[in-house]
């Protein structure tokens, strides 16, 4: 990006995709005991690729979302939008285009979000992964398949919810761009989800923090928490509405 | 920290089931919901008639909360079917007007008769006939209407 004029002037490789992370994978290891957490039914032999790893596959899909939001905070005009695109498209095969908002809110900082989402996504993890190994060994069990993880775009303008394909993979699952939510919703800055029998969304970041008045823990949530100027939702293993 | 399957179950085969009623029950619903419980506000206004679509949204959001019961339970023969549903009820919501919600357009709107045919089929499928008793929905007892509704920091940036 040229700083003399705040435009992209060459594609990003966006090379690393994986590197930062390692540096969460402490999460699960640091506070927990790993024979619990990779097998708390004391059933969960998984074939190809275990419980835990599919779990751990999250943080992986955390990366591609700070990508995205570190895309978002270059933008500042229609132009860049559309220079901006074909990066995208370097990261994802699917077509994002839909997902960009032709005239981008001026009074949105993202210089923040990236770095809220990957500090916000490992204490999400930390308060979901125990759930969602249990409710993935049970599922499991009954004979469901792990069949992708699903990484929630911003939906800044109003989109009916849909999953596209992305042409990556983690752990040899295909990664999805989960586009829209529910109603009509805006707000949503991402999230990482999976399916599994059918699309879980297990954590969410919005604009704006905690409204006033939440009530904590009802339908499928676990809690709430601010990361001001955002706010996280922690889903149990059933998954956020889309 | 997870609901028990079962009650999550019940939760989206009630509202499934709802959707299937005849507009006079459903009214019904609305009515007796109006007079006992807190009905969250998911459209910008204050009158009876609001009542009945924030209402009516209610229960879809409830459906759509716990749908996941129903995509776990279901065979893969009736699949489609319940996509077709929830197609068509995340249609309606995405449109998301208040007059499209109305107890009016559940009487005499065709996207409602199409929905209802939808639900009483997939219902059917389910092994889960029309209730003889009108269920009544506490909706905010069920969902958090947060997860419907654009906040105020979100509109006032985006909007």
């Amino acid at each position: 990006m040229s700083p003399a004029s705040g435009r992209f002037t060459q594609h990003d490789t966006f090379s690393g995709f994986d590197t930062r992370p390692l540096s969460l994978h402490k999460y699960l290891y640091t506070d927990s005991d790993p024979s619990n957490k990779t097998d708390p039914s004391g059933h969960m032999s998984l074939g190809d690729v275990s419980a835990a790893q599919n779990i751990q596959g999250i943080l992986n899909v955390v990366s591609r979302g700070e990508k995205v939001l570190n895309f978002y905070s270059k933008v500042n005009s229609a132009i860049d939008l559309v220079l901006g695109i074909r990066q995208l498209i370097t990261m994802f095969d699917g077509d994002l285009t839909a997902s960009i908002p032709r005239k981008f809110p001026p009074r949105v900082d993202f210089s923040d979000a990236a770095s809220k989402f990957v500090s916000g996504a490992g204490k999400a993890f930390r308060i979901g992964s125990t759930d969602w190994l249990a409710g993935y060994g049970a599922d499991y069990l009954l004979g469901k398949q792990f069949s992708a993880y699903v990484l929630y775009l911003p939906v800044l303008v109003p989109q009916f919810p849909s999953l596209l394909n992305t042409g990556m993979k983690i752990n040899g699952k295909p990664v999805k761009a989960g586009l829209g939510a529910p109603g009509g919703k805006i707000g949503s800055l991402g999230g990482v989800g999976v399916v599994m029998g059918h699309e879980r969304m297990l954590f969410r970041m919005d604009v704006g923090l905690t409204p006033a008045g939440h009530i904590t823990g009802r339908g499928n949530e676990i809690t709430t928490f601010d990361e001001p100027p955002f706010s996280f939702h922690v889903y149990n293993w059933r998954g956020g509405s889309r | 920290m997870r609901t028990p399957r079962s009650e999550d179950c019940e939760h989206a085969l009630s509202s499934l089931r709802f959707f299937g009623l005849p507009a006079a029950r459903q009214i019904e619903s609305w009515r007796r919901a109006h007079n006992s419980f807190p009905i969250p506000k998911f459209f910008r206004d204050n009158d009876v008639e609001v009542s009945a679509a924030d209402y009516f949204f209610g229960v879809a959001c409830v459906f759509t909360t716990y749908k996941g019961v129903i995509y776990d339970e279901i065979s893969s023969e009736n699949y489609e079917l319940m996509e077709d549903f929830t197609h068509r009820l995340g249609w309606m919501m995405h449109a998301g007007r208040a007059i499209e919600w109305s107890a009016e357009a559940a009487l005499s709107d065709v996207a409602w008769e199409r929905l209802r045919a939808d639900a009483v089929k997939l219902a059917e499928l389910l092994g889960s006939s029309i209730p003889v008793d009108t269920p009544t929905f506490d909706v905010s007892a069920l969902i958090d209407p947060d997860e419907f509704i654009t906040s105020d920091d979100a509109r006032k940036l985006l909007g």
